[in-house]
């Protein structure tokens, strides 16, 4: 019969039901121990029968064994889909079937994984199921937007289980519909454009114009034009009527990024706009009505540069109406694993390939990593890794990261070890439990993510070291 | 590979996140339903039944997966196939053999837990 159980555990994952089929009972044991260890609850059947018999709304991830009597993976996947469509299907394998693994895919699974089943492996692909469950469930308050810097820029989505992105993408939820001015602040890459897309995607001006103008690509002496258009013969080479980016957006919303490089001689003038409500075309004198929705963004500092007097008070005052912060992906790790294979996907639909899976090591890299050009550098990376992978499966050998970036994170854990024992005083004084956490990080990256090698190195087992990065929540 | 060359042990190692205590219960728990499904396997092949030998050797052969024991773990498959094309002289003939690996394997794998901590 098929049975759940809950463990208990002190976390929320204890909410979420895995369901492990598989006919295989010592398969199953070994799957429902590992997915246990991590916190989550599982429900099990020892069939294709019992597992369609034993789905219910909980369970957001269904680990199937492609080959089960009475009913077949494919053919549970199948019910799922259609009965359960929040639920994401994994499909296990022989691990020299190739073609069920694809035939799984074909039908909807969202992920495969061969056996013998990889323990680290298998919890990737359950917490990134799990994402994608989140997402189908909270559509709107989970939408997030990779970037534009691809060739086809196109929305995608992926999960937001950071704190810092699930607070921006309640925010947009919560702006969308206000149509007041909006600016967006964040470092460069972190996907500002796309905030802003999604908020005029969400909003009242959806079916009207979304025009982008980036102040910091256009010439200096091209911006006033560019914005506000012409009248035929204002100025050599103004050889006919030309309506500006503002006047095009009539009705729709203009986002002006990187609003912090519109030249100081400008923004009176676009001070005046957002005041009236009213442009008029270089060399004209007609006075022209525009209902747009301004939505601005920049990566510099605002308040800084009109202390500095680079940036007009005035115009800042208008502009910051209602503020949201792009983070920085280095705020945001837990979304990496979501938004590397978000972007693999993409890249993988754009060249007709399957997508890579990402082996945990290498998984564990990108999670480190800085990422001080955010998503923007993250798409180029992957992109690069993609181009010269040799097997479905990207490992660390092949993702190329800056070397003094590295560098600095080998530094930065050594140093983080070396400051746990750095006490000032008293209160300074770190747990034990801290020290050893900072211990464990920091020969983790020394020997280069592997746990064995960091096991022998710190003179504990193997079985100690999974345990003890458990109980510190390290992955 | 081990020297016996019956497993992975580096594989094996990892599945069970080093945790000698979790493949100990492991291997109990095999020996408590291999031989189950070894009896399943040749009263399947007595019944001169193609599709339940593929059946129980399927199961089996996914057991011994979870332990990286490839060299079982394949003669498991080959009386699976051969379960499959109905073959059943060829399945029965294998039979012997993946029994006397499946002892040999459990005999490593006691051995290696001893030598785990």
């Amino acid at each position: 019969m098929a049975s759940t159980k809950t463990k208990p555990s002190s976390n929320d994952l204890s909410d979420l039901v895995v369901l492990v089929a598989d006919d295989d009972p010592m398969t199953r044991r070994m799957l429902v121990r590992h997915i246990e260890a991590a916190g989550y609850t599982t429900a099990e059947a020892e069939d294709g029968q019992q597992a369609v018999d034993a789905m219910h709304d909980d369970i957001v991830v269904a680990l199937l064994d492609y080959r089960m009597p009475h009913l077949s993976g494919l053919e549970c996947l199948r019910h799922i889909r259609k009965e359960f469509p929040d639920t994401q299907s994994i499909m296990v394998t022989s691990s020299d079937d190739v073609s069920t693994a694809v035939a799984a895919m074909k039908e909807g699974a969202r992920e495969y994984i061969s056996k013998p089943v990889d323990p680290e492996e298998l919890l990737v692909l359950i917490e990134r199921a799990i994402e994608a469950a989140n997402l189908n469930r909270n559509h709107r308050g989970l939408t997030a937007v990779v970037s534009q810097s691809l060739p086809t820029p196109k929305v995608v989505e992926t999960t937001a289980s950071s704190p810092v992105a699930r607070k921006l993408f309640k925010q947009v939820d919560r702006v969308a519909t206000l149509d007041s001015t909006i600016l967006i602040t964040g470092e460069s890459g972190t996907g500002k454009t796309t905030v802003a897309r999604m908020i005029h995607r969400q909003g009242p001006r959806a079916d009207q114009p979304f025009v982008a103008v980036n102040c910091a690509s256009l010439p200096r002496d091209l911006i006033e034009a560019e914005l506000f258009g012409h009248a035929k013969g204002a100025f050599t080479g103004a050889i006919g009527e030309r309506p500006g980016h503002i006047e095009i957006a009539n009705g729709g919303t203009l986002f002006l990024d990187e609003i912090g490089d519109l030249p100081l001689e400008l923004q009176p003038k676009l001070l005046t706009f957002l005041q009236d409500r009213k442009i008029r075309r270089i060399g004209s004198t007609k006075e022209i009505e525009v209902d747009v929705r301004l939505i601005a963004a920049t990566h510099c500092d605002l308040e800084s540069m009109c202390s500095e007097k680079r940036f007009r008070q005035d115009l800042f005052y208008r502009l910051n109406v209602l503020r949201l912060t792009a983070p920085p992906v280095r705020e945001r790790r837990e979304d990496i694993p979501g938004l590397v294979m978000t972007i693999l996907e993409r890249l993988a639909e754009r060249q007709s390939q399957v997508c890579p899976k990402v082996d945990p090591a290498a998984m564990d890299l990108l999670v480190q990593y800085g990422w001080p050009g955010n998503i923007r550098e993250m798409e180029n990376t992957l992109e690069r890794a993609v181009a010269f992978l040799e097997q479905p499966f990207m490992t660390v050998s092949d993702i190329s990261l800056p070397e003094t970036e590295l560098v600095e994170m080998a530094g930065q854990s050594a140093s983080s070890a070396d400051n746990a024992l750095a006490f000032q005083d008293a209160d300074d004084v770190k747990t034990l439990a801290e020290i050893e956490r900072l211990a464990i990080e920091a020969a983790l990256v020394a020997c280069g993510g592997n746990k064995a090698r960091t096991a022998r190195q710190l003179g504990i087992s193997e079985k100690s070291i999974y345990n003890k990065m458990r109980r510190h929540g390290m992955k | 590979m081990s020297t016996t060359g019956l497993l992975d042990v580096e594989g094996l190692r990892r599945q069970v996140m080093g945790d000698a205590e979790f493949l100990a219960e492991q291997l109990d728990f095999f020996r408590l339903y291999y031989p189950s499904q070894l009896v399943q396997i040749r009263e399947a092949i007595e019944r001169e039944d193609g599709p339940q030998v593929r059946e129980w050797a399927h199961q089996l052969s996914g057991s011994l997966s979870n332990f990286h024991a490839t060299v079982s773990r394949d003669t498991a498959r080959s009386i699976e196939n051969f379960g499959l094309e109905n073959q059943i002289s060829q399945a029965a003939s294998l039979r012997p053999r993946l029994e006397q690996q499946i002892t040999e394997l459990c005999e490593v794998v006691e051995q290696l837990i001893a030598d785990f901590e």
